[in-house]
């Protein structure tokens, strides 16, 4: 019915099937992006906000100076800061510490599993915060020494159907810990992750420990204000409680710690490590988002204004039966909003197919919330009506407010401004499409790079086994002689640690030097530099054959370099005692291409004369078998010891996870914007061949022939593709180098990546648009003049 | 009726302005059946869209049915003229995505005409038109003839004082020509003004009265006996 504009705006969308569907379809994709594209930000940005305190919680973190400089800055620090703050602070109502992660292997009957995140944490721990604790009680669980508690999934991996709580079990083939409850999963978007949390008070009873102000770095610490109670105000007093407990002493040496309070649900995307990161991602994908949309809302547009000649006469004659512009407004909006609501039942059904492979591209276990919740049902809401009214604008209150006797003969008196507009929207469309292919490819390129740079050593071939436990510790050596005795096993190395994501740093006095200067450090034996196939410049490897160097060190040629020393050998570094310089090293890059070759100190004494990994070099071939041979050595020397282990050029791979995901994000990005622009460019160019219908019969009737009008067609199309690069290079270039700003070691940004990607685009606009023209051009020209 | 008095209208393009009308002067009485003639170019159409409220004339009067409209917003002319013409074009103009019914409604719904009293009217219409058994087809569905009956319903289903037809028979074979121009009649006959802009000198024997248009100026005015059949 007339009255009903329903009806007619379906019955619109209907007639134009074809340009209908290609339309709306292009609108649920570029919805569906943005849907998901918004839960990831939702997901990001609620970070630990399901603690019900979360408001009051905080953790503290401490910057390190020296010499009046930052030195570092992290939430690790001594035990005592938590009571400390807890006692003489007024409104920190409470404080619970959370050990470092530590990796452990969990035994119950004859079952070793391995937990990758054990944390010792006070028994306050629930008061702050509201993890789910499914058996056991919030009060009690962490209370008594050596008491433990498992995830759930844990629990269920190691006790499957058994109930856990009261049963016993043993932590690295040593102590034996009580069950004393189960508590759930930590969330996903929990910046604490745990599998199993141990009772602080376990940690007193080990003698070995210091757990005094001078103690290891090795406890955050979160506390909880009351209500009223401002970050600020407790920050204030932090000052004079650090120089009461140990900065004053420190003053000496010009150490200083000054403690500072993080807001929990701001750890995520402020104080973590790589947040900064996150944060560039998050930014870049509402970026994405919005222009997702828009380049949707745009093609919807651009087709609703193509045909708006056609829909003039249709305006025209309204308008001369007595139709209102107001009428008129409403009827034309009607038809968008219909259109924005058919994209939108689209996009949820497309948004819940590509959930799956979405969640393992962004790596997150995101979650698709109940279509109840308010945000979510606000931006649905937000992008429908923003669709709506971006595509019903032009004929609703353009159109509607032209002469009935102009419109009534298709003209539309900017008919040439609209075709310039729609030509600037299709070179929009396609530079931020270009763009987006040459991030993709910088990204691939960069990731490439670091994957095949060659590292100053061998990683291929290489399986590393962490030493867990004291027995697999004071066993090392036997272990590496049998496993060294397994069958295609070239060697076997020991060592404190292996290459990947960084050594560990000391202070050190090199010869000459009166402050002491940060430098990595490493203890290797003397198999570490040839299973690595790391050479020596000067001088020699470490040798057991001479025991007076037993005390020596190599560095890297970085060290020399910075030391200024031409010839290092023989000269001296303090250290708990004098250490002569024995040989040099190639340099190698110990930690990720992200930072720059640092220098380096190999020692061949490792603490407390325990190394904590074995490297085994295996020569190519029958991997399994090996495996299967070096499990037997393994098992026969220490049985009790979890065997473990990794593929180091695997390792090296997660590294740059966070540089695969965005590469693929970039990947999936691009790939539907120029499935979105390409949309666009097909109905356009249906449109453009429809409307040229009887100009293409009356060529071919004087004898232009099917290439010269697909070309002649083409020709404007590729300009716009052309025109595109233009804005699409800059963009990229600079978004790119300040990407590759975070590498170290970066490829340069070739220009064959923006010829490439420019090309890439135009040879599929132009097979997009050949489709229509060509199909056009081979009709027979009568018919097309009969169109008329 | 109309009267207008030294009507003129002028188009500007970029390059040119020209004089589509030059010192028009015609009237029109209730009743009367009157064609428009000339050879293409004259300002037939431009005559007939400032007739027909389209339109307002560059300069000079324009008095319709007693209101001095040259002047008129695009609001005025929409309301004065939905409740007093009705058109008929050469090319129909039936809007291709509704029903013959929903097009002859068309005008009732926006002259704001309650709907069980839009549903008798155009049931009405359509039944004396002779198109009722096509009501729930689309227009592509009908032929010429059909068509233009259905055009003609909708110009006629307001009950407008004049009736405004540009070259209603141009696009007919001549049977279905010599139908539409007896529904005309008949019309008129029933009290209904008509304006008809055409080039058949064969329709326009049906009127009154020709008045001859030459580059935009009113040439003859041919006054005919009263009833031809």
């Amino acid at each position: 019915m007339n009255s009903n504009n329903f009806t007619m705006a379906l019955r619109a969308i209907l007639k134009h099937k074809t340009y209908s569907l290609i339309t709306i379809a292009g609108l649920a994709m570029g919805m569906a992006a943005a849907l998901l594209i918004l839960l990831y930000i939702r997901f990001e940005s609620r970070y630990d906000s399901f603690h019900a305190n979360a408001d009051n919680l905080y953790r503290v973190s401490i910057r390190h100076f020296k010499q009046g400089k930052v030195e570092g800055d992290g939430p690790y620090f001594t035990p005592p800061l938590g009571p400390a703050m807890a006692r003489e602070i007024p409104g920190v109502k409470s404080f619970t510490r959370v050990s470092s992660a530590r990796v452990a292997h969990l035994s119950y009957s004859d079952k070793t599993l391995k937990a990758g995140e054990l944390r010792y944490a006070d028994s306050t721990f629930f008061e702050l915060f509201s993890f789910e604790l499914l058996s056991g009680s919030r009060e009690h669980a962490l209370v008594q020494p050596h008491s433990i508690l498992l995830t759930k999934g844990l629990a269920q991996r190691l006790f499957g159907e058994e109930n856990p709580v009261g049963k016993s079990v043993r932590i690295n083939a040593a102590d034996v810990y009580a069950v004393t409850g189960v508590v759930n999963d930590p969330p996903p978007n929990s910046h604490l992750q745990f599998d199993a949390l141990v009772s602080f008070s376990t940690l007193s009873e080990d003698p070995n420990l210091f757990l005094d102000w001078d103690g290891g770095n090795q406890y955050a610490c979160y506390v909880m204000l009351e209500s009223r109670t401002g970050a600020a105000e407790v920050e204030a007093k932090l000052p004079e409680l650090m120089w009461k407990h140990i900065n004053s002493r420190l003053e000496s040496i010009g150490v200083r710690y000054e403690p500072y309070l993080q807001p929990l649900e701001r750890i995520h995307l402020f104080y973590s490590p790589g947040s900064e990161s996150t944060r560039t991602n998050l930014a870049v994908f509402a970026v994405v988002a919005g222009l997702v949309v828009l380049i949707a809302c745009v093609n919807y547009t651009n087709m609703t204004t193509a045909r708006a000649t056609r829909r003039a006469k249709e305006i025209g004659v309204r308008k001369i039966l007595g139709a209102h512009r107001s009428t008129l407004i409403g009827q034309f909006l009607s038809e968008s909003f219909l259109a924005s609501f058919l994209a939108l039942i689209g996009a949820l059904f497309l948004a819940e197919l590509i959930f799956p492979a979405y969640q393992e591209v962004v790596g997150k276990e995101l979650s698709l919330p109940p279509m109840v919740d308010l945000e979510t049902t606000a931006a649905l809401m937000a992008m429908f009506v923003l669709v709506g009214l971006a595509g019903g604008s032009y004929p609703a209150f353009y159109l509607s407010s032209l002469q009935s006797t102009h419109t009534m003969k298709g003209m539309t008196y900017s008919g040439k401004l609209m075709g310039r507009s729609r030509n600037v929207l299709v070179v929009g469309q396609f530079a931020v499409a270009i763009a987006l292919i040459v991030c993709t490819g910088v990204v691939t390129h960069q990731l490439s790079f670091t994957k095949s740079k060659n590292l100053g050593f061998q990683k291929e071939g290489i399986v590393v086994f962490p030493l867990v436990g004291d027995l697999a510790k004071t066993r090392a050596e036997e272990l590496q002689q049998e496993l060294s005795a397994v069958s295609g096993v070239v060697s076997v190395a020991a060592s404190s640690d292996v290459p990947s994501d960084g050594f560990t740093s000391n202070g050190y006095f090199p010869e000459g030097h009166s402050s002491p200067m940060m430098i990595n450090v490493v203890d290797i034996d003397e198999k570490f530099l040839s299973t690595f196939d790391i050479p020596v410049v000067r001088g020699r490897n470490f040798s057991r054959e001479i025991q007076s160097e037993r005390g020596g060190y190599m560095i890297n040629e970085t060290l020399a370099r910075e030391l200024g020393w031409d010839d290092p050998i023989g000269k001296r570094i303090r250290r708990n005692g004098e250490h002569q310089i024995i040989g040099v090293v190639k340099d190698f890059h110990y930690a990720t291409l992200r930072d720059k070759l640092e220098p380096l100190i190999l020692t061949n004494e490792p603490w407390r004369d325990r190394f904590s990994f074995l490297s085994v070099r295996l020569a190519p071939g029958a991997m399994s078998e090996r495996m299967t041979a070096l499990r037997g050595a393994w098992e026969r020397v220490a049985p009790d010891a979890p065997f473990d282990y990794w593929f180091l050029d695997e390792s090296y791979d997660q590294l740059y996870k966070s540089e695969q995901r965005f590469q693929k994000l970039f990947l999936a990005f691009s790939a539907m914007t120029i499935g979105i622009a390409l949309l666009g460019l097909l109905s356009l160019a249906a449109f453009a061949t429809e409307q040229r219908t009887k100009e293409i019969g009356i060529r071919k009737i004087l004898g232009a022939s099917v290439v010269d009008i697909s070309a002649s067609f083409s020709k404007e199309f590729v300009r716009l593709v052309l025109l595109a690069n233009l804005f699409a290079w800059p963009a990229a270039y600079y978004f790119m180098t300040s990407w590759l700003e975070n590498f170290a070691y970066r490829v340069e940004l070739e220009w064959w990546l923006f010829v490439g990607a420019g090309g890439l685009a135009l040879i599929i606009a132009l097979v997009t648009v050949s489709l229509q023209t060509v199909k056009a051009a081979l009709a027979n020209p009568v018919e097309a003049l009969r169109y008329e | 009726m109309i009267k207008t008095m030294n009507l003129k209208r002028m188009y500007a393009t970029d390059e040119v302005e020209t004089t589509a009308l030059n010192n028009v002067n015609i009237e029109i009485n209730e009743g009367e059946f009157v064609a428009i003639m000339g050879p293409s170019g004259c300002g037939k159409s431009t005559l007939l869209n400032i007739l027909g409220l389209l339109d307002n004339p560059s300069d000079g009067e324009y008095h319709f049915v007693g209101h001095e409209v040259s002047k008129y917003t695009e609001r005025q002319r929409a309301n004065l003229r939905k409740a007093n013409i009705g058109f008929v074009f050469q090319s129909f103009n039936l809007i291709d995505e509704l029903t013959v019914f929903e097009n002859v409604e068309l005008p009732l719904f926006y002259l704001g005409v309650a709907s069980a009293e839009r549903e008798k009217r155009v049931n009405e219409v359509l039944e004396h038109m002779g198109v009722m058994h096509r009501k729930s087809h689309f227009p592509q569905q009908l032929s010429g003839g059909q068509q233009q009956r259905v055009a003609v319903s909708r110009a006629i289903v307001a009950k407008p004082k004049l009736i405004l037809a540009d070259e209603p028979t141009g696009n007919l074979d001549s049977a279905h020509g010599s139908e539409v121009m007896k529904l005309l009649t008949q019309l008129n006959e029933a009290g209904t003004t008509i304006v008809m802009v055409t080039h058949s000198t064969h329709d326009s024997e049906f009127a009154h009265r020709i008045i001859h248009l030459f580059d935009g100026h009113v040439v003859t005015e041919n006054i005919k006996e009263q009833f031809h059949v």
